[in-house]
């Protein structure tokens, strides 16, 4: 007798006119509130995340052996103690081998944004490396620009006369300021020139007067 | 799940989602992602992962609020559940595994629109009880699983030489030229094609 009433009552619940609104409301008000409760408690960690992760790019960039393995508190020790704040967005590399300037760029990739750190020699004719920290490109093919082995050609990279860094298909003879790309990733190559590029001539234009608009002093 | 002797039971439902009823060589869904992630075997373990959890218990979900949920708008609630347990997977691996969250870029997000989730919402969890539905839900995921492990196997192997990005003897050695096309969109083709023509004509055969 009460299991009918009960069902009596569901049933009347369910019949009403506004019930599938109210039944959506608190579904979505249950998942989202799940949802913001779980990106509140891992908020501190996701953002640490981001942060080691560009301090570790910088260090690269500048031409530091900071390798996958390296702990995030070592990471962020080298960074407080090597890196400072210099002008125009850039920092202040103390390395091993001298210093190096650690210039952030970010830019539209094949599927999202890339950012990623790009390390200048003071006198501004050779690169450092180059580390890129966040992008959304296509597994094994795009995304293979944050590997080692695309990665490390860029370090000591002269730059070149005109275009400053030039991404070239795997096979092709090297000039000046020329690196192989990606097989398969004609897309995120050719975009991440023009990021690398665009970056380092806006290094040149704030350079002092007697620079060749690449930071390199005539 | 159809057919005059359906059958019941864990081994039936197995069965189903493993062999008969299969996600990838059966049902042909999810290709998107089976042919995105699969030239790395680690990528394609945790993509798996994923989904066989999402799928799991989004089944379980659907199932246990079928008897409270208005059918017209039963679709947006299957959708909203799917969402937000592929969420939950993407918080959890940007704050724990950020690596593998950067690896595996947009494709984690891509679960909520992989056909096999949707699916089995629909065929299976908002017609039975959640046991079932768990279970139809976590063996499909299998399914996917293990096909898309076949794929990715060959892909890594043969395209960069190594396995589970560790350098395997001869492979990685100056012997192999890596054909480099399995890495790439192409070479997911060839791979899933050789295996959906495999398993099916296996399958005609038994």
């Amino acid at each position: 007798m009460a299991e009918a009433r009960d069902r009596g009552w569901a049933d009347r619940l369910r019949g009403g006119a506004g019930y599938p609104a109210a039944y959506m409301f608190v579904v979505t008000f249950v998942c989202a509130g799940a949802l913001i409760g779980l990106a509140r408690l891992t908020r501190e960690r996701v953002t640490a995340n981001r942060r080691i992760a560009f301090e570790r790019a910088v260090l690269q960039a500048a031409g530091m052996t900071v390798g996958p393995d390296a702990s995030p508190a070592r990471v962020h020790r080298l960074f407080t103690d090597r890196v400072e704040q210099a002008a125009g967005g850039a920092l202040r590399v103390r390395t091993d081998a001298g210093r190096a300037d650690a210039l952030p760029f970010e830019g539209q990739g094949f599927w999202n944004v890339i950012r990623g750190v790009v390390g200048v020699e003071p006198g501004g004719e050779r690169l450092t490396g180059m580390a890129v920290y966040e992008q959304s490109e296509t597994p094994g093919l795009g995304a293979e620009i944050v590997k080692p082995r695309f990665r490390e050609p860029f370090a000591g990279l002269r730059l070149g006369s005109e275009t400053p860094v030039r991404i070239r298909p795997p096979g092709a003879a090297l000039g000046p300021g020329e690196v192989h790309g990606v097989t398969g990733a004609t897309e995120t190559c050719t975009r991440l020139e023009r990021i690398l590029n665009r970056r380092l001539k806006e290094r040149g234009g704030q350079d002092a007067p007697g620079s060749d608009g690449l930071g390199r002093t005539r | 799940m159809n057919g005059p002797q359906q059958k019941t039971g864990v081994k039936a439902l197995a069965v189903e989602g493993l062999w008969t009823n299969n996600p990838v060589f059966g049902q042909v869904l999810g290709i998107c992602s089976t042919l995105a992630v699969t030239n790395r075997v680690l990528n394609t373990l945790v993509m798996c992962g994923a989904l066989a959890l999402t799928l799991s218990l989004s089944s379980l979900t659907i199932s246990l609020l079928r008897n409270w949920t208005p059918r017209r708008i039963r679709m947006m609630v299957e959708t909203l559940v799917i969402a937000s347990y592929v969420i939950v997977v993407d918080i959890v691996l940007q704050a724990y595994w950020p690596d593998m969250s950067r690896s595996l870029g947009p494709y984690v997000g891509l679960i909520i629109t992989n056909c096999i989730v949707m699916g089995r919402a629909e065929a299976c969890a908002s017609a039975n009880p959640p046991g079932r539905a768990f279970l139809d839900g976590l063996f499909n995921g299998l399914g996917y699983s293990f096909v898309l492990l076949l794929v990715a196997v060959p892909r890594e192997l043969l395209g960069m030489g190594t396995l589970l990005g560790a350098p395997m003897p001869f492979f990685a050695g100056p012997h192999w030229d890596p054909w480099v096309i399995l890495v790439m969109p192409p070479g997911a083709f060839f791979m899933l094609g050789i295996a959906v023509w495999f398993f099916r004509s296996r399958m005609e055969r038994s």
